[in-house]
């Protein structure tokens, strides 16, 4: 057989038709190509908060033949790609993912476009001719936002929280105060860094965290606040009206040198004592009707105050008001009681109800950065909220006076957003709950203090009308309504339960403050400020 | 697109049969009306590109036309799964295609000597390459085909020399020309190997197939296996493996391509 004619008449056509097929492999008249201009294509985001970058645009360049242009992509750089036709060239528009989908960090992604072309004579499949691709990179920088405590006190190293995004996305360096780095650093997680900076200059710091493996500068709008420590003496101020007056809150703004009162003169005022020249200025107002509370921002720059029924951010240091912010869905006989701030640049609003009775009601929270005051799914009774300095933990407790039994103590974390119950349960009196910068010390109804985890430390007397801790929590001013004076307590060391010692002898104050008593102290523990129905009184802390 | 000139070729073949159809009329184009299914398997590896797999189910059916003619009628599924992880790697878009088509022909033929037919077919290929990938003609995912050919086969002894042009309308917009030849060996009656090639895109490509139609299987499962190439850059190299199974005739290979399909 294999030497039949047939065999030889096969292996010459099959001679031929190999010898007539085998080219040299060339591009042939290139209808087969594609091309793709440019090659690689880079993306940045300020940051995971930041809008998606613009898409950019790549032009496929393909020949006669391609019958269909397959553009494919992958990697988390690239979100989406489309394709526009004219003739034979395609714009292809590679759209990066949003910011906050992929978070702070650096990523890769490939578009690959492939000329197909017809597989056989019908066209009844294609197979694939030329591919080019585009390398395509993504960096979405890491943001600092904020720094709480926004103030320091010259000359003093502490401790601060750093809040901001993307801080896992790249490896930190370090962290600098202007151009002084952080004696200490520790990465929390992709929203927190605890830093602590070495004595200060003051003046201005800007916040600044160096990343490894980043291009280019990062956005930072922290700023801290480096004032001198000041030492005032011992007087009173007085109100703007008389009578029988109200005081809701008051706060020191220490990075103007500044008090202010939320009060209820004239239906509701906030009173502000500027502190210049070693002198208090006369006093400064603007009415916020049925003004219930007052809190600084996280980063001191707008003065939250809610009434009633809204929320209104004003400047802190002119009092004027920004847009009233209602509350959304406040039942009726309900009323915004109490604010305080955390570091996630939100506040935290309690609600009460108007006739005194014992029951729960809606917990909000504003953010900051968005003015959006939102209502959470928690409910909470009349509570009342304390803050700690570097706003890593909010505290409330619940309850009036017609409350029968304790509820529990919730709180809420920076670091997470979220609430939680403490292990303890209270029922709130008029004295106001006081924690320290830290939030290693915290006082409920003026008698109870407990460590951040609430274990029981000790206790403070019984006749305490207000509690103010000192920035490190190692001692507890109270004012006394027995002694009528300011006693001086060591809250170093837990007691277990016990009563804390009492250190140094009672402090005479200036004045009487009256009745409804609210306390504060300075951010360099110099200094406190008590306001009661009568007038303010500013105390210095004892030396002890 | 480009424009050839192989229909006088078909013309005189054509002319050829019919001729020797009058002079022989004991002989039929079709000898029973048969039918055949068809799963083929292909791999398609472009150099420096796209790999993809290819599956493909069809059935036809042909019947007689009088004592000279025959039709047949046939349609097909192919299903394409692009490798994308050739260029992009790890994870990646998927990129796929599927396509239906039909056709119909109609051929006179004389058993001992050859066959001229002329078919029409449609078409319609669908992509599914994510947003960025569209029909150049089109401008989306789908493209509509249709195309008409002639061909025409010569019988000597034990070898086949075919011929085929055809004109491929793409969704209207473009016209594709070519031709395909081949040549077959009939070494037995159950295998045949066939040397083929086209000039598609104006670029030579060509192969081997081998067809096997094994007896102990009762003559109606057949195999084949397939290997082509071009020679242009970039380089596409395709291998196919086919099984048909075949319904109303029970004969060897040669029979069947020379007097059922």
């Amino acid at each position: 057989m294999l030497h039949s004619p047939e065999v030889r008449c096969v292996a010459g056509v099959l001679l031929i038709s190999l010898l007539s097929a085998c080219g040299d492999g060339s591009d042939g008249d290139g209808s087969m190509d594609t091309s793709v201009s440019p090659r690689t294509v880079s993306f940045n985001a300020a940051s995971a908060d930041a809008a998606a970058p613009a898409a950019q645009t790549v032009t496929a360049t393909f020949g006669s033949d391609v019958a269909q242009l397959s553009v494919i992509h992958n990697g988390r750089a690239v979100a989406d790609v489309r394709s526009t036709l004219t003739g034979r060239t395609a714009q292809i528009t590679i759209q990066p993912p949003s910011p906050a989908s992929v978070g702070a960090g650096v990523f890769d992604g490939t578009v690959a476009v492939t000329g197909q072309v017809c597989a056989d004579a019908a066209c009844s499949s294609l197979i694939a001719g030329k591919t080019q691709t585009v390398s395509v990179t993504y960096q979405v920088s890491p943001a600092v936002g904020l720094v709480m405590p926004h103030v320091a006190t010259a000359g003093r190293s502490e401790a601060v929280v750093v809040r901001g995004s993307g801080f896992r996305g790249f490896t930190v360096s370090g962290v600098r105060f202007g151009t002084t780095p952080a004696i200490a650093s520790t990465v929390i997680g992709d929203t927190e860094i605890h830093a602590t900076y070495p004595a200060l200059a003051a003046g201005n710091q800007t916040v600044q965290v160096d990343f490894g493996g980043h291009q280019g500068a990062i956005a930072s709008t922290a700023t801290l606040a480096v004032v001198e420590p000041l030492t005032l003496a011992a007087t009173t101020l007085s109100y703007p009206a008389t009578g029988s007056l109200t005081i809701q809150d008051l706060l020191y703004d220490a990075e103007r040198s500044a008090l202010l009162v939320a009060t209820n003169i004239n239906g509701g005022s906030i009173v502000r004592y500027a502190y210049a020249d070693a002198a208090w200025n006369d006093p400064s107002s603007v009415a916020v009707s049925q003004l219930r509370d007052i809190a600084l921002s996280p980063s001191g720059t707008q003065l939250l105050a809610v009434s009633n029924t809204a929320l209104t951010p004003l400047d802190p240091a002119s009092l004027v008001p920004g847009a009233v912010i209602a509350a959304p869905s406040l039942a009726a006989n309900n009323f915004l009681k109490d604010i305080a701030v955390a570091n996630d640049d939100k506040a935290v609003v309690a609600t009460g109800t108007s006739n005194g009775e014992s029951s729960a009601t809606k917990l909000y929270t504003y953010d900051i950065r968005t003015k959006a005051l939102s209502q959470t799914s928690a409910t909470l009774n009349n509570a009342t909220a304390a803050a700690a300095a570097d706003g890593s933990k909010i505290v409330l407790i619940q309850g009036t006076a017609k409350t029968t039994s304790d509820l529990a103590v919730t709180t809420y974390t920076g670091s997470t957003s979220t609430f939680g119950s403490a292990i303890i349960s209270l029922k709130q009196t008029s004295v106001a709950p006081a924690v320290d910068r830290a939030a290693t010390r915290i006082a409920l109804n003026g008698v109870k203090v407990y460590g951040g985890d609430f274990a029981l430390l000790g206790t403070l007397p019984t006749t305490t009308l207000a509690v103010a801790f000192r920035p490190d929590g190692k001692r507890a001013y109270t004012y006394d309504s027995a002694a009528a004076a300011v006693l001086t307590f060591d809250t170093s060391t837990s007691k277990k339960g016990a009563a804390f010692p009492r250190i140094g002898s009672a402090t005479a104050l200036a004045g009487n403050p009256g009745a409804g008593l609210k306390m504060t102290i300075s951010p360099d523990g110099n200094t406190l400020f008590l306001a009661g129905s009568t007038q303010i009184v500013i105390q210095p802390t004892p030396p002890l | 697109m480009r424009t050839r000139r192989p229909f006088p070729v078909a013309l005189v073949i054509a002319s050829a049969l019919l001729w020797s159809a009058a002079a022989s009329a004991q002989e039929r184009a079709v000898r029973t009306t048969n039918f055949q299914l068809n799963v083929v398997t292909s791999d398609t590896d472009t150099k420096d590109s796209l790999s993809s797999g290819k599956l493909k189910i069809g059935a036809a059916a042909t019947i007689p036309l009088g004592p000279y003619f025959g039709a047949s009628v046939a349609g097909a599924y192919s299903d394409v799964n692009v490798r994308t992880r050739d260029v992009l790697g790890g994870s990646r878009n998927s990129c796929g295609f599927n396509g239906t088509e039909a056709d119909v022909a109609l051929f006179a033929r004389r058993p001992s000597l050859g066959r001229v037919g002329v078919s029409y077919g449609l078409g319609r290929l669908s992509s599914d390459c994510g947003t960025g990938s569209v029909f150049v003609e089109t401008g989306d995912a789908n493209l509509r085909t249709d195309h008409y050919r002639i061909d025409a086969e010569l019988y000597v002894r034990a070898l086949t020399f075919a011929l085929a042009r055809t004109s491929t309308d793409l969704d209207g917009h473009q016209t594709l020309e070519s031709t395909d030849w081949s040549t077959s060996w009939y070494p037995l009656d159950s295998l045949r190997i066939t040397a083929f090639g086209s000039d598609l895109y104006d670029q030579d490509s060509y192969g081997l197939r081998l067809d096997h139609q094994p007896e102990f299987l009762g003559d109606v499962l057949g195999v084949h296996v397939g290997y082509s190439m071009t020679d242009v850059h970039p380089r596409i190299r395709t291998i196919t493996v086919g099984f048909a199974y075949y319904f109303g005739a029970q004969t060897s290979l040669k029979a069947r391509d020379r007097e059922y399909r």
